[in-house]
């Protein structure tokens, strides 16, 4: 474990290196002790793959203290069970123009690509980059695609995508580069609603394919 | 009361404070870019920190007024025309019912705030104001202003501008930052170039963030890191090894190498950075760091606190123009050092 400073009103806590689903248990276990024994001066937590970004204010607390109490803390670490959210799709056609490139690419077809991208469980490391979208964890090797070479410019909110060795879901509208495979009509993002984001992290996600869809 | 807006202007927005505790959740805090000028503006026109102004961008708006209203304008320099007389440079003044009110060409920055005694009312969307175009949520419909839109305005009883120092709290020349969370991703190489030179910001630039040119920051092994929380003010240097400084509505999360983040007290002075202007950095440590951010909230106290004009305006009838005057009697509050109106003709 090791405390950064991110910035004058931030610190890392670094919980490991890579990404497994220990360490993420770990920020897990980290993020609900914080949240359930509130430490002086912070405001509010990020949880990452493997790392919690902590922001405090800086008049309540300062970076050395605050690191060396987190360094104290005793957090009882366990595997992590966070809620599973079914994620209907409709794969492929004009939700999905991307799916028959991604079964050239991985020389199946697209069927297959359906059936190993609605096997897993998925885990939802963290949600960031843009409102609601969930960073997932485990998809099959096999599914593995590079980014589009020119990203769109639009993609209509619910497309799910694969990027590299990642899957996830635009929740709104707008830029990406990704290859679009499917798209569903479950909300992710929802301004009006408390809170506004459908899954975070430390939830599953399992996608269920719409029969009729192809 | 309100206003009614016949040109939008290149990118005007309603904006608060922003939203707090929703990074976990993908949303920024977004918010006036540059908070300091925006409470600045608050002040004047005796609203709270929290009232919600306009923030207009390189060339602001054209409104009308549908209620007389005291207003205030911070930040870079705009020039002003209130039916079609130059108010160029003044900070505060009373606009009439009808009257409209022209904020043109923006110089001296990028940013010019407007706020209006009561300021904006649009429905707070989580818990803000503010306008969020990523998302198209907050202030007014969630998007720019354009013409034919209509801003209604909370009542106040203010008719006088309180009088704030003039000068903003800026210290020195470049931003100031403090290493980490990942310096170690730039070789020493590329972690002294980042000091070293001066970069210029480009044309791509809003208030996600601001991209900047030079000579490319060279990655100790690449520029993806596992993505993580990223402030705001951090510095991401992408493959390219430009720098991009991450402003209000950037994204909570990224996979980036963030080398530096800019101290919370240099951030309204990078939300200022046009396309063209050059900007370089400076290390400092955290302790530097926070007094400065303790300095600059003395001096928005000190705003705050100053006690409400007890001036009047005139209209003035001088060779067929009229001019609008304010009068008042000033005393100097020892703690907050010089101060002097500057309500002008």
């Amino acid at each position: 474990m090791r405390t950064v400073p991110a910035g004058d009103r931030a610190l890392v806590l670094e919980l490991g290196t890579h990404v497994d689903v220990a360490t993420h248990d770990k920020v897990m276990a980290y993020y609900a002790h914080l949240q359930d024994h509130h430490l002086p001066g912070v405001e509010e937590l990020v949880p990452t793959y493997r790392s919690l970004l902590v922001y405090y204010e800086p008049s309540e607390t300062d970076y050395h203290q605050l690191a060396e109490q987190l360094r104290e803390l005793v957090v009882q670490e366990k595997k992590h069970t966070g809620n599973t959210v079914e994620v209907p799709v409709k794969y492929g056609g004009a939700e999905g123009p991307d799916l028959e490139d991604v079964a050239a690419y991985a020389q199946l077809a697209p069927d297959d690509v359906i059936q190993l991208h609605a096997l897993p469980l998925y885990r939802v490391y963290m949600v960031g980059f843009a409102p609601g979208f969930p960073y997932l964890g485990g998809l099959d090797p096999r599914l593995f695609v590079p980014r589009l070479r020119r990203p769109r410019t639009v993609i209509p909110a619910g497309s799910v995508a694969i990027g590299g060795e990642q899957t996830g879901i635009y929740p709104i509208q707008g830029p990406g580069g990704w290859r679009i495979i499917g798209r569903t009509e479950l909300a992710l993002f929802d301004p009006e609603r408390v809170p506004p984001a459908r899954v975070q992290a430390g939830d599953n996600i399992r996608f269920v394919p719409l029969g009729g869809a192809r | 009361m309100g206003w009614e807006v016949i040109e939008g202007g290149l990118h005007t927005t309603v904006q608060d404070l922003g939203r707090k505790g929703l990074r976990r959740y993908g949303v920024p805090r977004g918010g006036a870019a540059d908070t300091l000028s925006f409470q600045r503006a608050n002040f004047m026109v005796g609203n709270s920190p929290t009232d919600a102004a306009l923030e207009c961008t390189a060339w602001g708006p054209t409104l009308r007024a549908l209620t007389a209203q005291l207003v205030a304008v911070d930040g870079a320099s705009p020039s002003l025309y209130l039916d079609g007389q130059d108010m160029t440079g003044i900070k505060s003044f009373f606009v009439s019912r009808g009257q409209v009110l022209r904020i043109g060409a923006i110089t001296g920055g990028f940013r010019s705030y407007l706020a209006v005694a009561g300021g904006f009312c649009v429905p707070p969307v989580l818990g803000s104001r503010s306008t969020y175009l990523g998302a198209g949520f907050g202030g007014y419909r969630g998007r720019r202003l354009r013409a034919g839109d209509c801003l209604k305005v909370g009542s106040a009883r203010r008719r006088r501008p309180r009088p704030i120092p003039l000068a903003h709290p800026i210290e020195g020349d470049g931003l100031r930052v403090i290493r980490g969370p990942q310096c170690e991703g730039l070789t020493a190489a590329g972690l002294s170039s980042l000091f070293e030179q001066s970069f210029t910001v480009t044309n791509e630039s809003d208030r996600m963030g601001c991209r900047l040119q030079g000579q490319p920051l060279e990655h100790t092994q690449g520029a993806d890191i596992v993505s993580d929380g990223v402030p705001e003010g951090s510095l991401q240097v992408p493959g390219d090894g430009q720098p991009i400084i991450i402003l209000a509505d950037g994204q909570p999360t990224g996979g980036y190498t963030k080398p530096v983040v800019i101290i919370t007290a240099d951030l309204p002075r990078a939300a200022q950075l046009a396309p063209g202007a050059a900007v370089s950095f400076g290390e400092v440590s955290l302790a530097e760091a926070h007094q400065a951010l303790g300095r600059l909230r003395h001096h928005l106290r000190c705003c705050q606190d100053q006690p409400e004009g007890s001036g009047r305006f005139y209209a003035v009838h001088c060779q067929h123009r009229t001019y609008q005057v304010y009068v008042e009697e000033v005393q100097v509050p020892p703690a907050c050092g010089r101060h002097s109106p500057d309500y002008g003709e």
